[in-house]
């Protein structure tokens, strides 16, 4: 009986870890690892354009800016030679084209590192919560399937 | 209140609500508060961003452009600036947008944030709301755990002093007597209704009878040795066209009338003058349901002749304007024979329909 009331706090207490702590772990290093892919995406956008300008010898172009709430209004670039691209923690650079890509091909391998990272953080996080579980079916004395 | 009577029965409030189920009942409400305000917090945002938005809308047609950093993609931008300061493109929704003026785009950016606005009040409300219950529940629960108990008593009503009681009683009778009133009232009319009802059923079964019984007698007085049993409706159909081409019909029987034979078509014509147009009426049915009986099915002229005197002489009685035009294909020995091969010999007799054996004789 005294056994029997001590593995049910056991339990309790490995189901509380569980809920409380490496899921939203596993939730956060998640969201996390999305802000990076869409990080990498935006810079592989960039180095598409760019390149597209290149191709296309185009310097001056038109685009629409988003005021907020959706709301667009037109918008000139008269020299689009010289490209402003942010480099991290709110600096931005003024590039040429040729800079702009080479500091790109140095920056892509960096995010896939992150992101790299981040999916080991994740195969982690899902392993302990695998092992704890593992540890309450032990616990109840649950066949394993 | 002597002390040995018991009336009402003590419950400890904590046997009813017990601490732990109430600070569950609290918690749960809290955060769905917390969520609200999440949701409020988020509107207000939008509320700001709104109105920030607005008047900037007002204010860039003030220049006719604006040097700004131009974004290129999330992560870089061209130094630029804003032209054409007075259009607009507005997000309407899935995916539409509309060219607008800075003017109009004010308008509908103030109409947006009015609906913000109400959001955020239905909002408030319902957290008011969420919160007095959650107060409710902690309040309960800190009385559940003080051991507050709750006394119940039953309402007796014969304690009640005289005076009270019987005027109470008077006004309950009173009240009795309404419904009972009201019950009796509810209960003849609708006798009253159910009753027309009926009325009107029988009726409306009784014209029926009318409508079909003289038909179907003097069909079968005059033309007993009919084959074709054709339904009443028939005959109602062919009077309404008959009816409704009426005028037209008229004039092309006046035409054809003047013309000394018309052999395949027989024509009818007769009008009274002095009675109401066709048609119109109901009463003329069960006269016209008759005619149409013994017209149409009619195989030797003979037989269509009685009839159409009877016709006639209801006709008399009855409203009918109109004209027939009847196509007898009884009538085959009137037919011109124009399907006769052109080598026929004269000599047959164009009434009489020639066997294909004999014409082949013939033709030999």
């Amino acid at each position: 009986m005294e056994e029997d009331l001590s593995r049910k706090k056991k339990v309790q207490r490995y189901e509380e870890f569980v809920d409380k702590r490496l899921k939203p772990d596993l939730v956060k290093a998640i969201a996390q690892r999305d802000k990076v892919f869409h990080k990498q995406k935006m810079f592989l956008d960039l180095k598409k354009n760019i390149e597209n300008l290149e191709k296309n010898g185009i310097t001056s172009l038109r685009s629409m800016v988003n005021l907020g709430s959706e709301v667009y209004m037109q918008a000139e670039v008269p020299d689009t030679r010289h490209i402003f691209v942010d480099i991290g923690l709110g600096f931005h650079v003024e590039f040429t084209w040729s800079e702009a890509l080479q500091f790109i091909s140095v920056r892509e391998p960096q995010l896939a590192r992150q992101i790299e990272e981040y999916t080991q953080l994740i195969a982690n996080i899902k392993a302990q919560i695998k092992l704890v579980c593992e540890g309450i079916r032990e616990l109840l004395q649950i066949p394993a399937e | 209140m002597a002390a040995s009577e018991v009336k009402g029965k003590a419950i400890a409030l904590d046997s009813v609500y017990s601490p732990e189920e109430t600070a569950k009942a609290v918690h749960r409400v809290e955060e769905v508060v917390a969520e609200r305000r999440r949701e409020l917090d988020g509107l207000r945002r939008f509320a700001a961003e709104n109105s920030s938005l607005s008047s900037l809308v007002q204010r860039l047609p003030d220049e006719t452009f604006h040097d700004i950093m131009v974004p290129f993609g999330g992560v870089a931008f061209f130094p630029g600036r804003l032209i054409h300061t007075n259009e607009l493109l507005v997000l309407l929704g899935e995916g539409y947008y509309a060219e607008r003026s800075a003017k109009q785009t004010a308008e509908i950016l103030q109409r947006r944030g009015k609906s913000l606005e109400d959001q955020i009040d239905f909002l408030k409300a319902t957290i008011a709301d969420l919160e007095a219950e959650a107060k409710f529940f902690s309040s309960t629960a800190t009385e559940a755990a003080e051991g507050l108990v709750e006394i119940r008593e039953e309402y007796i009503e014969h304690s009640q002093d005289n005076i009270s009681g019987s005027s109470s009683s008077k006004r309950d009778e009173d009240i009795e007597r309404e419904k009972d009133e009201e019950y009796k009232r509810v209960m003849a009319r609708l006798n009253e209704l159910e009753m027309e009802e009926q009325e009107a059923g029988s009726d409306g079964e009784e014209d029926a009878d009318e409508v079909e019984q003289p038909g179907i007698s003097e069909m079968e007085e005059e033309s007993d040795e009919e084959e074709e049993m054709t339904s009443t409706n028939e005959f109602r159909t062919h009077r309404a066209d008959i009816s409704f081409s009426e005028p037209k019909e008229a004039t092309a029987i006046g035409k054809m009338i003047s013309q000394p034979k018309v052999p395949a078509a027989k024509v009818v014509t007769f009008s009274i003058p002095e009675e109401q147009p066709v048609s119109t009426s109901e009463s003329i049915i069960p006269s016209q349901i008759q005619h149409y009986a013994t017209l149409k099915p009619t195989d030797n002229p003979e037989e269509s002749k009685t009839s159409h005197k009877s016709m006639m002489g209801s006709s008399t009685r009855r409203a009918f304007t109109g004209s027939i035009v009847e196509h007898d294909h009884g009538l085959a020995p009137i037919h011109p024979q124009i399907s006769t091969p052109a080598d026929q010999p004269p000599s047959s007799n164009p009434s009489r329909p020639v066997s294909r054996f004999k014409l082949q004789k013939g033709s030999r």
